[in-house]
């Protein structure tokens, strides 16, 4: 099984380190179990900084199409080609669309928006 | 002439015909195939520098051997002249030692020609594949065993054989020639892909062979150390020359013999290196 990456696409580096798992997962291409290289393989191997492929492993595992094993290394999630299919991403948005019309309708303006979602986000980091 | 220099005799003249002169004309045929089958002007990715550097390398490369061949005559003259008795391993190591330089320089010069080809890669496509390579999906378990065994067994030889302190040295020896096995083997699993162009089976084969060959250097390296002890210890020094020119033709059999003869040409792809302009694909 072989990825492709674009460097000159707009998508970025670890986006279409994503989509070209999760596309493998669903044709079937990558079975539950199935070993995937290191970060530090992938990276060299594609020639792009580790820190894109750990950050595509990391979302992955976030979304449990793979799993880490410890030493062992990374595998494909026994669930993956059921996680494949849900984008936290477009959640988040759906969620926060439904959030900012509410408190726009109630008068809420863009700027106190703003300023209370950093807010939020901020003490949540705390 | 005593019976030393007769058992030596033979094998040195093995070591100077197979390593300088059956081996390096292979090698030679196999540039100027590639050379002439694939030319510049159809495979241009294959050439980082013009033509004519590489019919200069392939020229030198020749001449060093042609030398070394006729060195290596001169000094069998040599020890025949000066025999005193039992030969020392010095002659034949001095010798592969030096029929090794060709070698290196090519190692080096490839080293250097892939870095280049690497640098002019301007593809914007990067391929990989997405399995993980460890040690045992290329080299049998089988293998790996008989290099920890004969490791194991050099290193106990030794311990029964000699004094803590010689052991110590002679182990030490013994591991620095494994970690140096060890660093090549993974700078070939683990590196970068050396050749931006070449196709994955390619280089899954080439890593195969390569590990292949360094796990059975590995072993060669135990066994003759083993038998370096032994003949050290019962006094058997006449037989240390004809081993070490019988170690330096091991060698190169497991790691030139075993390269040319399981990469071979015809089942590389080269269509890899065609220019891009005539519609092929950008990237291995």
């Amino acid at each position: 099984m072989e990825i492709m990456i674009d460097i000159d696409s707009p998508d970025p580096l670890f986006t279409q380190l994503i989509d070209q798992v999760k596309q493998a997962v669903l044709k079937g291409e990558l079975s539950p179990g199935d070993p995937l290289p290191s970060i530090r393989q992938l990276a060299r191997d594609l020639d792009v900084n580790a820190k894109t492929v750990a950050k595509a492993y990391r979302l992955l595992e976030r979304d449990s199409v793979i799993q880490t094993k410890g030493y062992r290394g990374t595998f494909i999630h026994p669930d993956a080609k059921d996680n494949c299919d849900v984008d936290l991403q477009a959640l988040a948005e759906t969620k926060l669309k439904d959030t900012v019309h509410g408190l726009r309708l109630a008068g809420v303006t863009d700027s106190e928006l703003r300023i209370a979602f950093a807010a939020v986000m901020q003490r949540n980091e705390n | 002439m005593s019976l030393s220099f007769w058992i030596f005799a033979p094998v040195f003249l093995l070591q100077i015909f197979i390593i300088s002169l059956y081996f390096p004309a292979k090698m030679i045929r196999r540039l100027e195939h590639v050379m002439d089958t694939y030319p510049p002007e159809t495979y241009p990715k294959l050439y980082p520098r013009s033509k004519e550097y590489y019919r200069i390398f392939n020229w030198a490369f020749k001449w060093a051997y042609r030398l070394i061949f006729l060195f290596g005559l001169g000094l069998l003259g040599a020890a025949a002249y000066l025999d005193t008795g039992d030969v020392s391993p010095v002659w034949s190591a001095g010798y592969g030692m030096i029929q090794f330089i060709p070698l290196l320089m090519l190692d080096i010069v490839g080293f250097r020609l892939t870095k280049e080809m690497r640098r002019a890669d301007t593809s914007k496509l990067r391929k990989a594949e997405l399995r993980p390579r460890r040690l045992l999906s290329y080299v049998s378990p089988w293998l790996v065993l008989a290099a920890v065994l004969a490791f194991g067994l050099s290193a106990g030889m030794d311990f029964v054989l000699y004094e803590p302190s010689e052991w110590a040295s002679r182990v030490g020896w013994l591991v620095f020639a494994n970690v140096f096995m060890g660093v090549f083997g993974a700078w070939a699993l683990y590196g970068r892909k050396p050749d931006p162009h070449q196709s994955f089976a390619d280089r899954s084969k080439q890593i195969r062979v390569q590990l292949t060959s360094l796990m059975s250097v590995s072993i060669a390296i135990s066994l003759f150390f083993l038998f370096m002890s032994l003949s050290n210890r019962f006094d058997m020094n006449y037989l240390e020359a004809p081993a070490m020119s019988c170690y330096f033709l091991l060698i190169n059999f497991l790691s030139v013999g075993q390269m040319m003869r399981h990469l071979r040409l015809e089942d590389i792809d080269f269509e890899v290196y065609r220019d891009d302009s005539n519609g092929a694909p950008a990237v291995a």
